[in-house]
């Protein structure tokens, strides 16, 4: 017996059983819905290990930028703008009032009552003062402020508009998701000033977070209201509120269902998932209303519920199980594209897709069977009194129309499809998260007018980066002396030197960095009387090394210079910032305000001059927002007054050009960062993701189409109204002039799902009226009555129904509003108008003998070849969405024992060895603070392995000189040893307990050198935006003095954000937080942290100074030696 | 004697303004604020150090002495150093008034040039403290000098050690360390002398001191030629967890237990020692075993009554944290003397003579609270077959970063020829009060 009966009978004879336990398979499903998670960062759109993301966040951190917003302050009524005495006054008090904003990083806000004014003190000495460090008295003293300002390049066009008369705030964010909040905050100030001052908040970051906070008010609402529509549409069409529930039902059950299923996995919902709802309502309904419209044609005739709907299903089951295949087979290809919530969105939506097909053969027949006769003979009675109402007539004339006009209807097809083929080579893929707002947005508004005064809101970095490659004379000089001494020893280490150097030798230069590599390796393998020789080498070869900096040189700020001055005239930059302004500026206030020393100067050292200088200033820190402290990595800031892609990629364009031109300086090379290069980089590859997945699922359905068919030319035909409908929507996007945006991206998979339907029903049903006329003309008169008006009451029902859509303020979802409609009204029209129009001449060849086929097989029933196909399709797509839901979920979210893992290596394992500064400061109960100030080197022997440390305290006097002694032992017993100088005593610590208090602090031994993953079993109990929180569980509960640990990791960094313990009774009673994190050379690293004894009060605060990773600490250090004699080489060198 | 503390307090005064004026670290010492940041660069010299009073008074009354209390120190200590890559320079001075003996002294406790002469190479020359081996408070194959005045009279565990004038090379090789130390000249311990602390005197039969002898213990220490200083030699390497050292030593035994009969006064004899030690963890602790053997030069065969025959020594330890922030430690020590039927034979008293085995049983508790500031220690000697005991109680607390008081006992007990029992009048509390800066 065939699936289909199976299905079909057990509704129709167990419909009670059906409705029900339909019912509550979803309801257990919803329970899922609490662990619902969100992130809306548009970012996500990129794996998280993306090179160009992965960059733009090491960028962020070497330079210490961060996401900004930007306050803009214009003021029209008057002639001076903002700069007159109360609006600077209101400037002044904001900026205060935002520096004391939680989530604002206080120290970095860019405002003029916070930045410095650059001004000379006479011959060589520069002087800085604040540019308004209070608000100015008088209207005279606000114009100064504005024209020493405007003096100064780093902030003229930044903090003062060109035009002289507005003014800008910008807010560095601790975290992007907080923009909204911010932003909602800044404005209630502004709220509360009066005058005629207008403010303006804009920003990338703060547009898409808005755009993630309304979206999910947008999916609130448009969903809801899609579906009365919906719902209002069909009572108009079937009279029967009983009948038109049932596919309501279907659609509400398909969505819930779908969405348990993916909180339920551990999916986050993404800009893109929160739109499944909306794609999954006209998909689940539209069956219903195949089904629905047929049946309430028959039951007038049939009058018996169980047999007409038997009838219905017979006819309807095929097509409808091709139509969900096609549609699921559309969405499933998202799965293959590179953008993870693509992969998501498709993967979900196509088994939606497959949920609605099963709800609809199953839940809809017994629905039906449950229905009272009474309901249905009224159904039968408005049906009947339908059968010639103005509809059908319109419908049965139109069959005419095909079959005498189908000439007209072919010539204007073939220029329809001319035109659009001509709109599509002109579409312009193009994006911008500013625009998925509406013109009149609040934020679009301000994005047009802080852009029309300043030199752009929008962000993006030019990093450079030099590999200090130091020229061979220069690393065979610092070496050559050290290698003859060695000789004169009687150690002979050329050969191994010349290998050495060989294998650092890239074309014809010698890398430093490999070399040193290649001589600690060495090194580690020496013998030991050539163990001090390589250790000399590399100390000779790093000071080579790290006297390199680069940007410093004026030969690295001229090039900068150049490269700004060329995007500066190209005029798609608004404005660029780089060190060579800084220095050019500080220059000439040195050389009395002269604006022709505004020039950088010919020296390196008088370069690092103006830099010392500078550091003077009361913002010391805003230089390494340009270049990192080793002077290896530099960046321009660009301002660009548009956030659209094309635009980006015009400036990445230019960028490029000019450097084919005028090559980088040896050894360096040039990254992009900031936000609106990063969606230019996710763009691109959703373009060609979804291009790919388009024409891969255009060539399935078509492979689909072979096999429901069994013939070519019904094949063919059955793809070409969806082909003509894409032709057609792509064409009239290209012809408007909208962009290819993300959104439109996506609905490609929606159209080729959607369009293939209609023809679906058409030719399934067309093929079997010939064989029953086995007359044309009356097929095709019979088949604009039922199936026709099936086809159209489907085509007004989900596209006027999604009209709401198009007054969202969101741009996305009026983009899907029009697509859902032109989809159904054009894929409609093609089927019906097309189609027969086509197939009228062909007639003949199509229909050849109307022999059944299965008759001339001998050997395989026609039933049994079916079956049989059909389960292969099943199980094909059914391996093909396992295997990409294994894929999407294998990238979004990695298992539980990798983030420890990861998680571990980043906060005890990074880098293979490193220094950091480090300062307790031990509060307790009563408030007396105590305080350790200590040295800690660290040196992994294995990743995730063992480790030595060693820690010299300098702080406080009584254990000044201590030396501190671990080798930790991933598993068993650390080695710990404690030198006491005063006592020149080397004492062996019983290490019992890895529990206990580090020097008397509230952290402990073991949050010092990394609990062992084996300790505990751990739990994944939430994954949020930014975090995983994972419970951990003590598997000997006897060795520690807690009951559990939970642990929150940052899923960016994968920093243990938060750590909390819990004793037996439940309570809370410690707490270790991370207060500060730096990325410092690619690794995040906690800089301050606070561990808090939440029973008897009392806490400590570590911060982290002077951190460096990879300095090659030899593994001679980790010994009795250094105990007694700390090496102060490795102590004290940055 | 005014006059005295008007010179203390002066120094005092200078040391700070000179500590305050040279070093940073020493000026924010108690700031919790920012100044770390501009920290950042160690000054070129760095002035550390703490002003101590300290004293302790006799629990059991002494006929030997009129003295109630064997400690009253007032000591200043400034600590000034050097720090280069490959190059150090550091000194320690005290300061001290003794009430005791109402002098005001000025030490050197450590003055040193050190240099990283290559990577296998270190050199350290001056006066320095110098240690090694594994027994707690048991020192056999350490033979540096000790003050065991200070140690029994309730003085810091620091002044213990004495400092010795040495050249101190330590090489680092692949398969092993070596510590080479040369101290040209002999330095002895600070041996109970009988000014501060009485003892057993067996030509007396009884317990003396400084007032019943009339002066204090003079001993005559060897000459100072190229001969007879003093050389210790370490090899040691880590094997695993375990580290392992052989030691060897060439001088005089460090206290005076010769008599040089011409002058009728004690004396230092030729010693030369070797021995190895083992530390490594067990079930948790440390467990360590160090063995020594004290070859008596001139007096091979132990017939010489006026010189100390040879020795075995050998300890066993294992220290353990039993519960969270309370170490228990046990050792068993064992001194065995050759030749002790000769020793007997020749001995002028031989009643009073120690055993041929001397056993010592000792236990340390240490038990930390109020996160560390407040240290509870208990640390015993018994000997079993003695019968003699020394009982060490104290209670530290740092009060903040600054200032530490301590607060504690040595008590002895035992028959007055033995070892401990001979000092039992010499049972003390004591209390100490530091400010370090």
């Amino acid at each position: 017996m065939k699936l289909r009966n199976h299905l079909v009978d057990g509704a129709i004879r167990f419909p009670r059983t059906v409705v029900v336990g339909t019912v509550l398979v979803v309801v257990a499903l919803a329970t899922l819905l609490p662990r619902l998670t969100v992130d809306t960062d548009p970012e996500s759109m990129l794996p998280a290990d993306n090179p160009a993301r992965l960059f733009h966040h090491l960028a962020k951190k070497e330079f210490n930028l961060h996401d900004m917003l930007v306050v803009g302050v214009v003021n029209e009524s008057n002639a001076n703008g903002v700069f007159q005495a109360r609006s600077l006054e209101r400037i002044y008090k904001l900026t205060r009032r935002i520096e004391s904003f939680d989530g604002v990083i206080r120290d970095d806000v860019m405002s003029l009552a916070s930045v410095d004014n650059i001004t000379q003190g006479g011959p060589g000495v520069v002087r800085f003062a604040w540019m308004m460090n209070t608000p100015p008295k008088t209207d005279a003293q606000a114009r100064a402020i504005r024209d020493a300002a405007r003096n100064l390049p780093v902030i003229d066009g930044t903090l003062v508009s060109k035009d002289g008369r507005a003014a800008a705030i910008y807010v560095p964010l601790r975290s992007k998701s907080d923009s909204h909040r911010i932003a909602r905050k800044i404005e209630k100030i502004i709220a509360g000033f009066d005058g005629s001052d207008r403010f303006f908040i804009t920003g990338l970051p703060v547009a898409e977070d808005t755009f993630g906070i309304e979206m999910f008010r947008q999916m609130g609402i448009a969903a809801p209201a899609a579906g009365l529509i919906v719902f209002l549409l069909m009572l108009l069409f079937f009279r029967s509120i009983s009948l038109v529930i049932a596919p309501m039902i279907i659609a509400i059950l398909t969505v819930s269902a779908t969405m348990s299923l993916l909180v339920g996995l551990g999916y986050t919902i993404h800009i893109m998932s929160s739109m499944i709802p909306i794609f999954l309502m006209p998909i689940a309904v539209a069956n219903s209303v195949h089904i629905l419209s047929e049946f309430s044609d028959l039951y007038s005739r049939v009058r018996d519920k169980e047999k007409t709907i038997r009838l219905v299903m017979d006819d309807l089951y095929q097509p409808m199980l091709y139509t969900s295949l096609t549609t699921a087979a559309g969405f499933g290809s998202l799965a293959f594209t590179p953008v993870p919530p693509a992969r998501v969105f498709g993967v979900f939506v196509a088994i939606g897709v497959a949920l609605a097909f099963i709800m609809t053969v199953t839940f809809v027949p017994a629905y039906v069977v449950l229905l009272n006769d009474r309901q249905l003979n009224r159904l039968a009675r408005t049906t009947h009194t339908h059968e010639d109402n103005w509809f059908s007539r319109a419908l049965e004339s139109s069959s005419r129309f095909t079959l005498v006009r189908w000439k007209s209807i072919l010539a204007v097809t073939v220029v329809i499809i001319a035109v659009s083929v001509y709109g599509i080579f002109r579409i312009q893929i193009n994006d911008n998260p500013v625009r998925w707002f509406r013109g009149h947005h609040r934020i679009r508004v301000a994005d047009r007018v802080l852009n029309d005064h300043f030199a752009g809101t929008y962000n993006a970095f030019l990093v450079f980066h030099h590999k200090a490659a130091a020229d061979s004379t220069l690393i065979h000089q610092s070496v050559d002396g050290i290698l003859a001494n060695a000789r004169n020893r009687g150690i002979h280490l050329d050969t191994e030197w010349k290998e050495a150097v060989r294998k650092a030798t890239r074309g014809n230069k010698i890398d430093i960095n490999l070399l040193i590599s290649a001589a600690d390796d060495d090194l580690d393998n020496s013998e030991d009387s050539a163990y001090p020789v390589w250790e000399d080498i590399v100390n000779a070869l790093e000071k080579t090394a790290s006297r390199q900096r680069f940007f410093q040189s004026p030969a690295a700020l001229t090039y900068i210079e150049d490269m700004q001055r060329d995007l500066a005239a190209s005029n798609l930059v608004g404005k660029s910032i780089s060190l060579a302004d800084i220095v050019k500026t500080v220059h000439r206030e040195l050389r009395e305000g002269n604006a022709k020393h505004f020039t950088i100067p010919g020296s390196q050292a008088g370069i690092a001059q103006t830099l010392v200088n500078y550091q003077s200033s009361h913002r010391p820190d805003d230089l390494w927002h340009f270049v990192t402290p080793d002077y290896h990595s530099a960046n321009i800031w660009l301002q660009l007054r548009s956030g659209d892609n094309q635009h980006m990629a015009a400036v990445e364009e230019r960028v490029a050009r000019y450097v084919d031109a005028h090559p980088l300086p040896a050894g360096t090379n040039l990254n992009w960062a900031g936000l609106t290069y990063l969606n230019v980089v996710w763009q691109n590859k959703m373009v060609h993701g979804m291009l790919n997945s388009l024409l891969g699922s255009f060539a399935i359905v078509f492979i689909m189409m072979l096999i429901l068919f069994r013939s070519m030319s019904f094949a063919i035909l059955a793809m070409l109204p969806l082909s003509v409908t894409i032709a057609f929507i792509y064409g009239v996007i290209g012809l408007v002039g909208k962009d290819y945006d993300m959104p439109v991206a996506v609905l490609s998979s929606l159209t080729l799902g959607l369009s293939v339907d209609f023809a679906i029903h058409f030719l399934e049903r067309i093929r079997a009226v010939c064989r029953e006329t086995n007359n044309w003309n009356k097929s095709i008169a019979i088949m604009f009555r039922e199936p026709a008006r099936a086809i159209v009451r489907n085509a007004i029902v989900i596209s006027v129904g999604f009209l709401p859509l198009l007054i969202s303020p969101l741009v996305p979802y009026n983009t899907v509003g029009f697509f859902l409609a032109t989809i159904m009204i054009v894929s409609a029209a093609v089927t019906l108008l097309l189609l027969p129009a086509l197939m009228h001449p062909l007639r003949k060849k199509l229909f050849r003998g109307q022999l059944p086929p299965d008759q001339e097989h001998e050997f395989v029933t026609e039933a049994g070849r079916r079956t049989l196909r059909n389960a292969t399709i099943a199980v094909l797509i059914g391996a093909a969405v396992l295997f990409a839901a294994a894929q999407a979920r294998s990238q979004t979210s990695p298992r539980i024992a990798t983030i420890i893992d990861r998680a571990n290596q980043t906060a005890y394992y990074a880098g293979d060895d490193g220094r950091a500064s480090v300062r307790m400061t031990i509060t307790d109960a009563q408030g007396r603070t105590r305080i350790r100030q200590f040295t800690i080197l660290r040196k992994d022997l294995a990743d995730g392995g063992d480790q030595d440390y060693v820690v010299l305290f300098s702080r406080p006097a009584g254990v000044r000189g201590t030396v501190f002694l671990v080798k930790k032992h991933a598993h068993g017993n650390d080695d710990r040893w404690l030198y006491m100088p005063g006592l020149d005593l080397v004492k062996r610590i019983a290490a019992g307990d890895k529990r206990i208090s580090f020097m008397g602090s509230n952290f402990l031994y073991e949050d010092v050198s990394g609990r062992g993953i084996d300790e505990d079993t751990h739990k994944l109990v939430k994954t949020t935006p930014g975090q995983w929180v994972i419970l951990n569980t003590p598997k000997d509960p006897g060795s520690v003095e807690f009951a559990s640990w939970t642990v929150w990791i940052d899923r960016k960094t994968y920093l243990p954000v938060k750590m909390e313990y819990v004793d037996n009774s439940g309570t809370v009673y410690r707490r270790i937080e991370t207060l500060a994190v730096q990325t410092i050379q690619g690794h995040p690293t906690a800089t301050k942290m606070r561990a808090s004894d939440l029973r008897n009060g009392g806490n400590t605060v570590s911060e982290f100074r002077n951190i460096k990773y990879n300095i090659g600490i030899p593994r001679n250090v980790f010994t009795e030696r250094t105990l007694r004699n700390p090496p102060r080489s490795w102590f004290r060198r940055r | 004697m005014s006059r005295h503390y008007f010179v203390l307090a002066a120094i005092f005064i200078v040391a700070i303004a000179l500590a305050a004026g040279g070093s940073p670290a020493l000026a924010r010492n108690d700031a919790t604020g920012k100044s770390w940041d501009n920290q950042e660069s160690a000054p070129a010299v760095e002035i550390h150090g703490f002003a101590e009073s300290s004293g302790s008074a006799r629990l059991v009354g002494d006929a030997t002495t009129s003295r109630d209390y064997p400690l009253g120190k007032a000591r200043l200590r400034l600590d000034i150093a050097h720090y280069a890559d490959r190059a150090e320079a550091t000194l320690k001075l005290d300061f001290v008034r003794d009430a005791i003996t109402r002098e005001d002294v000025f030490s050197i406790r450590r003055a040193i040039v050190g240099a990283h002469v290559a990577t296998w190479l270190d050199v350290r020359a001056g006066r320095q403290v110098l240690t090694w081996g594994t027994g707690d408070l048991l020192f056999l194959n350490d033979l540096f000098p000790k003050d065991f005045q200070s140690f029994f009279t309730g003085e810091d565990d620091e002044f213990l050690k004495a400092p010795a004038d040495a050249i101190k090379l330590s090489g680092y090789f692949g398969a092993f360390n070596v510590d080479v130390v040369w101290s040209p000249t002999f330095e002895p311990d600070r041996y109970i002398d009988g000014t501060k602390l009485s003892f057993f005197s067996p030509s007396a039969g009884r317990r003396v001191s400084a007032e019943t002898m009339g002066n204090a213990v003079h001993a005559i220490t060897p000459d100072q030629t190229l001969e007879n200083s003093e050389v210790y030699v370490r090899f040691y390497r880590t094997v695993g967890s375990a580290e392992v050292a052989l030691y060897g030593y060439r001088g005089f035994t460090k206290e005076p237990v010769a008599f040089h009969q011409a002058a009728g006064l004690p004396t230092f004899s030729r010693r030369n020692s070797g021995g190895a030690s083992l530390r490594g963890n067990l079930l948790g602790g440390i467990a360590s075993i160090e063995g020594a053997y004290y070859d008596s030069e001139n007096d091979r065969n132990g017939t010489n009554p006026f010189i100390p025959n040879s020795q075995v020594r050998g300890v066993v330890g294992y220290e353990k944290e039993i519960v969270k922030e309370f170490t228990v430690g046990l050792q068993y020590y064992a001194e065995l003397t050759t030749d002790y039927d000769s020793l007997l034979a020749h001995s002028p008293w031989p009643a009073w003579e120690p055993d041929e085995v001397r056993q010592l049983v000792t236990g340390r508790v240490s038990w930390w609270l109020k996160q560390q500031t407040l240290l509870l220690s208990a640390f015993g000697f018994i000997s079993p077959n003695a019968g003699d005991s020394h009982w060490r109680f104290s209670t530290s607390l740092k009060w903040s970063d600054n200032v530490t008081f301590v607060l504690g006992s040595n008590l002895m007990f035992g028959n007055q020829w033995t070892f401990f029992g001979q000092l039992h009048n010499n049972s003390n509390a004591y209390l100490r009060l530091r400010y370090a800066f």
